[in-house]
């Protein structure tokens, strides 16, 4: 699913693009492709560079070096330099930007020509179910709304690909999943290919066909959500992605074998493994030689922290049932770890 | 100049937010070419002061410039003085204790600047001497009459009575705008009121104090109009003198050319204090504390206030009426003015358009592209608008005998010099629009298919409308109000309200001039009605 179409053009493919606000380098030579419809991720923490380029996507900064093509197009190479009102890309933008002096209508009419405008707007409201508040102005909409105009009106002139700049950022947390499973299934059904930016991870995996991680300004891993939470390309992708422990570890014949089992590795010599909380079983009995260290109870969950006899910690997520306490024995067993190769410093 | 935060106050925009985006050609170009119909006279000026292989004085004594230069630094000192003490008075008595009807004093103390310091000058001589109204009212009384003011003290306080409102309308938001909870912390820490003062409530007033002071200076050392009429020698009083008297303008140049040379000192000054403006730029979750008067101190109040209302807006209007009354009871032929009215209505909105269309290129290029040659361009106007209005004015007039002989004394040039010595009045009321639209709107829409001209006309200028009328009723009332460049560039026989209240006071028609000044009042009191109730 996640590998490109060879038979279908990359939507968007961009190659080798720099760029830099004075001495701040933003970004370092990235490349990315997209195929087209489908809704990639760009997942970082802030200033790694993701509202960068999605703003050099759309047009409205001009990278150093480097060349972007949207539909085999180019818009951005050598000597090339497509205006933004000429690029054909949708924008929702982080404080979604709606006009403040036209009504909801006009808004989403606003990139329409004006021949199909009336008939497209009662199209585009339909699809984000808002029918009813075409006449209303911004201000006087829900956030959830003022979002679901925002995409509507990126939507409406039929843009070769949508780009979505932290779109759920100024949603309370109570509706963020709601509007976020909406957008997607509204992306999805229009067929649109979308790039959009967080940097938070559980909405680039939940939401996503591939997700590209940026860290300073490049892309360090692109995959499939499953792909790149349990196989990161790094410790600092594994450590970004969610909690996780590492433990060092020597690996031959495909093996590596560690204090809490054996795994399978495909490096060899000196590897960290990853163990990832919710790979973690625990089992309360009195003669386990892990003991409990500490408990943080959520509610619907509860973090474990385990010591093991040789002196190392790893977590486990368990659900709220076992009551342990600090001191009790336990024994263990991982269901999954993945290796990186050498043993980095924690 | 009028009720416009000179750059010492105005926040300047922090552009680590928003990355900086490369402007286009186009815009550059634009911003270029409304910045240098400003940038040309100064530049001429400062030539004929310095020019290569000598240093022309035209005949003006060393003596005689130590004089100019004495006199007009004493006027400066004591009128920015007791400008400051009064403004910071006024602005502290109506919004932080606990005098009853604060928004209206507050209102009555800024209005004194409908009177142009001229006009004020004008009443005060109509109400002194043997025919004056106060004179009359002192000898019915048994009391000896008033000598004609004028001089020293009669300029003093003159300059002082219109230029106080500046430091109080630049001062009242500040201090509204100071959050509690800083002087609250101090006295929790065991802060003294006083030290409180010291070490948290001044230093957060400084940019206001510090650019309204500058204001006043700068307003002082233009003046013209005022220190002619109540006979106090200054370098602008001289300048118009030898411009007038002689054939050879290059005393009157040189003499321009010190001026600018001393005022742009100030405006460095002002421009480099210009950082710390944002200090006060937050608005605090709750008004500050109102300290109670009580006893004689709130007596004092009300007697301080009503004192500066009455110098500053009462007795001017009473004195201007009585004099229009009488000479039309006496059967002097009424002049209506309606001419002259329609010319300073006609020439003050053509100049508050192209100045307003001249800002928004150099707004857009500042709020939306910031950088160090724009910000050059911005400071180049802000130096044009902060110069003497008679020096400007006889450096357009210079260049353009010299340059383009088509345009002297024609009403384009009148707007062009109104436009270049106004642009900073259009150009902040501008930018404070712009930053309150986000550059996302422009972008959504650029983003959106629309081409960036579309856009402007289509988001932008729909967003801005209301601070672009803003700046323009500001570059409005300025136009109405400007004589010594009107006097100068004016085409011959092109009378305008405040030319005729000039040209009549100083041939002591009191009655002609006191209708004129009572008509441009008017005029000028309908767009700063609106102006003032905006800011509330």
């Amino acid at each position: 699913m996640t590998e490109p179409d060879p038979t279908v053009d990359a939507a968007i493919r961009m190659r080798g693009i720099t760029m830099s606000y004075g001495s701040v380098q933003a970004l370092t030579g990235v490349d990315l492709d997209v195929a087209g419809g489908h809704l990639m991720t760009l997942l970082g923490p802030s200033g790694s560079g993701k509202t960068t380029a999605l703003r050099l996507i759309a047009g409205f900064d001009r990278p150093d070096a480097g060349s972007i093509e949207l539909g085999g197009e180019t818009m951005v190479g050598p000597g090339a330099f497509v205006p933004p009102d000429r690029r054909r890309v949708g924008m929702v933008f982080q404080d979604y930007a709606l006009f403040p002096h036209l009504t909801v209508a006009r808004n989403v009419g606003y990139g329409v020509a004006k021949r199909e405008r009336p008939q497209r707007v009662r199209e585009i409201l339909e699809l984000v179910g808002l029918s009813g508040k075409a006449a209303r102005l911004p201000h006087e909409l829900s956030g959830g709304e003022q979002q679901r105009v925002a995409l509507a009106r990126a939507l409406a002139p039929d843009p070769r690909v949508i780009l979505l700049d932290e779109p759920f950022s100024n949603l309370d947390a109570a509706l963020r999943a709601r509007v976020r499973n909406e957008v997607a299934e509204i992306l999805r059904r229009s067929g649109t290919t979308a790039i959009f930016v967080t940097h938070d991870q559980e909405e680039a995996l939940s939401l996503s066909d591939t997700v590209a991680v940026m860290h300073d300004g490049g892309i360090v891993q692109t995959g499939t959500p499953t792909e790149i939470y349990h196989h990161p390309a790094d410790r600092w992708v594994a450590a970004f992605l969610g909690d996780a422990d590492f433990l060092p570890g020597r690996a031959d014949d495909g093996s590596v074998t560690t204090s809490v089992g054996v795994f399978p590795s495909p490096h060899r010599g000196s590897v960290t493994v990853m163990i990832r909380p919710e790979s973690v079983a625990v089992r309360p009995t009195p003669d386990g030689t892990a003991i409990v260290t500490r408990r943080e109870f959520f509610g619907h969950d509860q973090l474990v922290t385990i010591g093991l006899p040789d002196g190392s910690v790893v977590r486990a997520r368990l659900g709220p049932a076992p009551f342990l306490r600090p001191g009790d024995h336990v024994d263990i067993t991982v269901d999954e770890a993945a290796t990186f190769p050498g043993v980095g410093a924690h | 100049m009028a009720a416009v935060a000179p750059p010492g106050v105005v926040p300047t925009p922090k552009p680590s937010v928003q990355k900086p985006r490369r402007a286009s050609a186009a815009l550059w170009a634009a911003a270029i070419a409304v910045t240098l119909p400003g940038a040309a006279p100064i530049l001429h000026l400062l030539w004929t002061v310095v020019k290569p292989g000598g240093f022309d004085a035209g005949g003006i004594s060393a003596t005689r410039l130590l004089q100019l230069f004495g006199s007009t630094t004493l006027l400066v000192g004591s009128v920015t003085a007791t400008a400051l003490a009064a403004g910071t008075a006024t602005a502290w008595l109506t919004s932080r204790t606990d005098i009853a009807g604060r928004g209206v004093w507050s209102t009555l103390v800024s209005l004194p600047l409908v009177i142009p310091s001229f006009v004020g000058a004008l009443a005060m001589l109509g109400s002194s001497g043997n025919g004056g109204l106060m004179s009359l009212a002192l000898s019915a009384i048994g009391l000896p009459r008033l000598p004609v003011f004028s001089g020293f003290w009669a300029a003093w306080g003159a300059l002082s009575l219109w230029n106080f409102s500046y430091v109080h309308l630049v001062t009242t938001p500040a201090l509204r705008r100071m959050d509690p909870s800083l002087e609250e912390a101090a006295r929790g820490l065991g802060a003294t009121r006083w030290r409180t003062l010291r070490d948290v409530v001044l230093p957060q007033l400084r940019p206001a104090l510090l650019g309204s002071s500058l204001l006043v200076a700068l307003y002082v050392i233009s003046d013209f109009g005022a220190v002619s009429l109540l006979r106090y020698e200054t370098f602008t009083r001289a300048i118009y003198t030898q411009f007038r008297g002689r054939l050879d303008v290059t005393p009157a140049l040189f003499l321009s050319g010190i001026l600018v040379a001393g005022a742009l000192v100030l405006v460095l000054v002002e421009q480099r204090n210009r950082g710390k403006a944002s200090l006060a730029a937050r608005r605090p979750a709750r008004p500050p504390e109102r300290i109670p008067l009580r006893g004689a101190r709130r007596v004092a109040a009300y007697g301080f206030l009503t004192t500066v209302v009455i110098g500053g807006l009462v007795l001017p209007i009473v004195t201007l009426g009585w004099w229009a009354m009488r000479g039309l009871s006496l059967g002097n032929v009424f002049d209506p003015v309606w001419a002259e009215a329609a010319r300073s209505t006609g020439v003050a909105l053509a100049a508050a358009a192209a100045t307003v269309a001249a800002a928004l290129p150099l707004a857009i290029l500042t709020v939306r592209h910031p950088s160090r040659p724009a910000g050059v361009l911005e400071s180049i106007s802000w130096s044009t608008y902060s110069l003497p209005h008679l020096a400007v004015g006889l450096g357009f007039l210079t260049l353009s005998i010299r340059f383009v002989p088509a345009v002297y004394q024609t009403v384009v040039l009148l707007i062009i010099a109104y436009m270049a010595m106004f642009l900073p009045q259009a150009l902040s009321a501008t930018q404070a629009g712009l930053r309150q639209v986000g550059p996302h709107l422009e972008d959504a829409s650029r983003g959106l298919g629309v081409g960036a001209l579309a856009t402007l006309r289509r988001v932008t200028v729909p967003l801005v409308w209301r601070s672009l009328l803003a700046g323009g009723g500001l570059v409005f009332l300025t136009v109405m109000k400007e004589l010594p460049a009107t006097l100068l560039l004016r085409p011959t026989g092109f009378e305008t309200l405040a030319v005729r209240i000039w040209s009549a006071s100083s041939e002591l028609f009191y009655t002609q001039a006191s209708v004129a000044a009572l008509v441009l009042i008017g005029i000028s009191a309908v767009p700063l009605y609106l102006l003032v109730t905006r800011d509330r």
